[in-house]
């Protein structure tokens, strides 16, 4: 009856320690120019506007940040039962109904100008609210049970 | 949706986490279903009913509003 589609548990581990370097990565790219020049690749005829190389630490940093995200939030529990599924499925639904949200306040509030970074922001919100509210769930029930 | 799974496991003075085992699910399950907070699947349901050796209809009861 449980849902097959969820990865195995010791993912969620490496999910959350490659989500450090990469995050990081991430943040030093956009906000210190930072680049691995191993990276930089030939990728087209340069031009008058156009360098000819490309450098893709922002792709890795990006992908890397996505695949976390994705390993921690869809891997199963140590006790995966259909209580955690529910649980699971409302906080997916919740993380929808918020992105939706954001989304709407944020084309009011920012079109134009910072349109394409909160647009870049907001590529994470689903995921960041899902894990969060799941993980906090789960974590204040745990807490709860322990007290009994 | 009523339950009696609290009474049912002070009979046979069990833990939830004794319950947990019997019917393989996590102990916040049992302590949402104890609290009224969830509503287990038929499955799981059918099987807490066999722990105990009682008619399902013993242990969990609809309310007005179900």
């Amino acid at each position: 009856m449980l849902s097959k589609l969820l990865l195995p548990h010791y993912l969620q581990k490496i999910g959350w320690l490659i989500l450090v370097p990469f995050s990081l990565l991430l943040f030093s790219n956009n906000y210190f120019d930072f680049n691995f020049s191993f990276l930089e690749f030939e990728v087209r005829e340069g031009g008058l506007f156009e360098d000819a190389k490309e450098n893709f630490t922002n792709e890795l940093a990006l992908i890397g940040v996505f695949v976390s995200l994705f390993l921690i939030a869809f891997s199963r529990e140590k006790e995966e039962d259909e209580y955690i599924q529910k649980l699971r499925l409302d906080s997916l639904l919740l993380a929808f109904y918020a992105n939706t949200f954001i989304l709407i306040i944020g084309t009011l509030v920012f079109y134009g100008f910072g349109y394409l970074e909160f647009m870049g922001y907001n590529m994470f919100t689903i995921q960041l609210i899902f894990i969060l509210r799941f993980r906090w769930v789960l974590f204040q029930q745990k807490k709860y049970v322990l007290a009994l | 949706m009523k339950n009696t799974i609290k009474v049912e496991r002070a009979k046979k003075d069990m833990t939830q986490q004794d319950l947990a085992e019997k019917v393989q699910v996590s102990r916040q399950t049992i302590n949402s279903i104890e609290a009224g907070k969830y509503v287990p699947s038929t499955v799981l349901a059918l099987k807490i009913s066999k722990v105990f050796g009682v008619a399902l209809e013993e242990i969990f009861e609809l309310e007005e509003n179900d």
